[in-house]
């Protein structure tokens, strides 16, 4: 080190020449390197392995930070907790209402399908996850799940809540793999809006609500309507629950979708083994 | 004891790495705002610093610390990177107009650099993603960024300098 040093004195003008070219030579190879892992996904296995053991050091490193974290939501949550409690009291009421009222219609859905010879496709395989970090960021939204292939979490799997979609399986290491939020500005979910199943494309767009793009008809379209998955694509079953329609500009063809899941208050999620290729085998 | 640990400067371009693995660990796990971003912080950082021991090595390193933010938040190989790349290179440049104590010189070249940034990233996200993101975000993050460009310079820059003395 001491060498080094000596000869930055030493040669000076050379030096800043050469740690300029090596700087500038990095930041191309970087930026080679963004536009490979966005448009072709390289590397992801070592990228996988690697991250599981980058993950120990950083959580070890960050504990006391997250110690910290954890107790000041601990002092939030019990000056909610009066507030929540009468709110769920007031639920409850309700709550045994709905409830008979669902059952009704699971029994009466279930006749009709029956009746009409119907596919049964909602079944799926699930195992419920913690999550370990919430990495959402400027233009990323990710979560990292206490789960991997050692679980049998692949590729794409989708992630919900009791509420609804949360996102998708992008990356999976052995204990750890990441989930795409639907905020995120790379996430793209083929989706239907109302009943009359208008389809389009929603997209992610960060700390904005997501929008959607690609449909033809707007005129049948409320805000307010329900956005559920369509199914379309096979990576997401259909008929989860997204959303509802939130902006809706018919002149400028441009709708926005206020999520029914707010992954921020999450703590466990639902991992749903999907795949159209599963289904059909 | 203390006094000697932060004296050598050694131990003091050690500390400067640790400081941002814990940073750079930290923001993983530790949201305060989605505002505040970790890794434009740690360019301040990197921006602020005086000549590193690592001498031409020291790109290098940055590069690493780059791979290791990517792979914990998630964000594409190489982002982290030419982020902290861009600052050092601007660092670079700085040297040779003004000095390091000047903050001021430091602030309006700082201002410059993010503004470049800034540009080249709405550019890329638009191009890329095909995402119209709000330019009012936009500018509260690197408002804030220069809100604290400030505080965090001057502590960064009296302790690096009275370590030089």
């Amino acid at each position: 080190m001491r060498s080094l040093e000596n000869n930055s004195f030493r040669f000076i003008k050379d030096n800043f020449l050469r740690t300029t070219i090596i700087t500038v030579v990095l930041i191309i190879l970087s930026l080679s390197l963004i536009y490979f892992d966005t448009t072709r996904k390289t590397f992801s296995d070592t990228r996988a392995t690697i991250r599981d053991l980058i993950l120990i050091i950083a959580s070890t490193i960050a504990s006391p930070a997250i110690l910290i974290e954890e107790g000041l939501y601990s002092i939030g949550e019990i000056n909610n907790l009066y507030d929540e409690l009468k709110d769920y009291k007031e639920e409850q009421s309700l709550s045994s209402d709905i409830f008979q009222e669902l059952s009704v219609l699971r029994q009466k859905v279930e006749i009709y399908e029956n009746d009409l010879n119907f596919i049964k496709d909602n079944e799926f395989k699930s195992i419920t996850v913690e999550i370990f970090a919430d990495t959402s960021n400027r233009y990323f939204s990710s979560i990292l799940l206490k789960a991997g292939k050692s679980s049998g979490v692949s590729e794409n799997n989708t992630i919900v809540s009791s509420r609804g979609l949360v996102g998708r399986v992008t990356e999976i290491g052995n204990k750890v793999s990441r989930g795409l939020l639907l905020s995120d500005i790379s996430s793209r979910v083929p989706v239907s809006i109302s009943s009359s199943e208008i389809q389009g494309i929603l997209i992610g767009q960060n700390l904005n609500r997501p929008k959607i793009n690609y449909i033809k008809n707007l005129n049948d379209i409320k805000v307010g309507d329900l956005v559920v998955t369509s199914g379309k694509g096979g990576i997401f079953p259909s008929n989860l629950v997204v959303g509802s329609v939130a902006i809706l500009d018919k002149k400028n063809q441009h709708i926005e979708v206020d999520l029914i899941v707010n992954p921020k208050t999450l703590s466990r999620v639902r991992i749903i083994n999907y795949q159209i290729e599963n289904r059909l085998e | 004891m203390i006094n000697e640990i932060i004296i050598s400067k050694y131990n003091r371009e050690i500390l400067f790495h640790i400081l941002i693995l814990f940073i750079a660990s930290t923001g993983a796990f530790l949201k305060i705002s989605n505002f505040l971003d970790y890794i434009l912080i740690i360019s301040i950082l990197i921006f602020c610093r005086n000549k590193s021991l690592l001498s031409t090595y020291y790109p290098l390193v940055l590069f690493f610390w780059g791979f290791y933010s990517d792979l914990l938040i998630g964000y594409p190989l190489g982002y982290s990177g030419t982020i902290f790349l861009f600052f050092f290179l601007l660092k670079e440049v700085s040297y040779s107009l003004i000095d390091n104590e000047n903050i001021r010189g430091k602030f309006y070249i700082y201002t410059f650099g993010l503004f470049i940034f800034f540009l080249c990233e709405y550019l890329a996200v638009n191009l890329f993603f095909s995402v119209n993101l709000s330019l009012f975000i936009y500018l509260i993050k690197y408002a804030l960024m220069l809100v604290i460009f400030y505080p965090i310079s001057s502590i960064f820059i009296s302790f690096e300098n009275y370590n030089e003395k």
